[in-house]
């Protein structure tokens, strides 16, 4: 299976490649002949037959687009934070500690007006950091923005 | 249906009984969209909004103390009542007790209005209708009198 990659950085080839696969079109070989044709004008076209070491961080944030999606499904429609949040899906990201913070914060930020649940995570990896005040709890988007400061202020956001 | 939600959960929701009223959104949940909000998500677990004094826990009777403080009482039937605001509470049966898990609203139709937690926010023809492995059931009906307009 080739997996052609576009890119106007020769140097990050790789990781733009190997992300667009994953996260964009999913293992299939037909997605990854999407990939082929979505660029209008490729100034750079690689192609290998080999798989591609991917960094452990790579590896991070590829396992977690796969738990969150996963944990969409899981949580079906429950409206308790706690059924929400103790799918199993939901526990692996928690278990991935740390390592998960600038993960969760890089997604917080991407859903932007309409965040979802990341907070439960976020207090429990950072070992109970709340930074949301008492007046803005519920509403997810003051939640979202008093985490994000917060990932600010602690150096995870990037 | 079209709806985001696990249809297995929900055998009784089709085309026929049910409509889709809004795009899903994790920004509100059924607790409070019965309540009449749908700008927060209610929940005991600390980080969101618990009105104050009302048990930390998502039970039945934390969920009737939660409604009678918005002027609800425990009512016999979902039957429309012009002058009568109603919300259903529903419950699932566990081997040791009943599990809280979902609240609706009568609409002046007669009709109800869920908030399929994080999913869409829907019309139904009863209360009945999100009965389901979901859900469970309807275990409490509450009314309040309509404010004067």
């Amino acid at each position: 299976m080739k997996h052609w990659i576009f890119s106007t950085q020769p140097a990050s080839v790789v990781v733009v490649g190997i992300t667009s696969f994953f996260l964009l079109c999913g293992p299939t070989e037909s997605a990854a002949q999407e990939v082929c044709q979505a660029p209008d004008e490729p100034i750079y076209i690689h192609s290998t037959n080999q798989p591609v070491a991917a960094t452990e961080a790579l590896e991070r944030s590829i396992r977690f687009q796969m738990l969150a999606s996963e944990w969409h499904v899981q949580r079906g429609a429950t409206s308790s934070i706690e059924q929400m949040c103790t799918r199993p899906a939901y526990l692996s990201i928690m278990a991935m500690g740390p390592d998960a913070l600038p993960l969760i914060i890089g997604q917080l930020k991407s859903e932007g007006n309409d965040p979802d649940h990341w907070f439960v995570a976020l207090h429990h990896i950072s070992r109970g950091a709340n930074p949301v005040p008492n007046e803005d709890r519920g509403n997810l988007v003051k939640m979202s923005r008093a985490w994000l400061d917060w990932a600010e202020r602690e150096g995870y956001a990037r | 249906m079209p709806g985001s939600w696990p249809e297995r959960n929900f055998p009784h929701l089709n085309a026929a009984s049910c409509q889709i009223t809004s795009p899903a959104t994790p920004a509100y949940n059924c607790i409070a969209w019965a309540a009449g909000s749908n700008t927060e998500w209610w929940d005991p677990s600390g980080q969101y909004y618990w009105p104050p004094d009302i048990p930390a826990e998502f039970t039945i009777e934390a969920l009737i103390q939660l409604y009678e403080g918005l002027g609800f009482t425990v009512c016999i039937g979902g039957t429309l009542e012009p002058d009568f605001d109603k919300i259903a509470i529903y419950a699932i049966q566990l081997p040791d007790r009943r599990q809280a898990t979902h609240a609706a609203r009568q609409l002046d139709s007669g009709e109800w209005t869920s908030k399929l937690g994080a999913c869409e926010d829907i019309s139904h023809t009863y209360a009945e209708s999100v009965n389901g492995p979901g859900y469970g059931e309807v275990v409490y009906f509450m009314s309040r009198p309509k404010p004067r307009a």
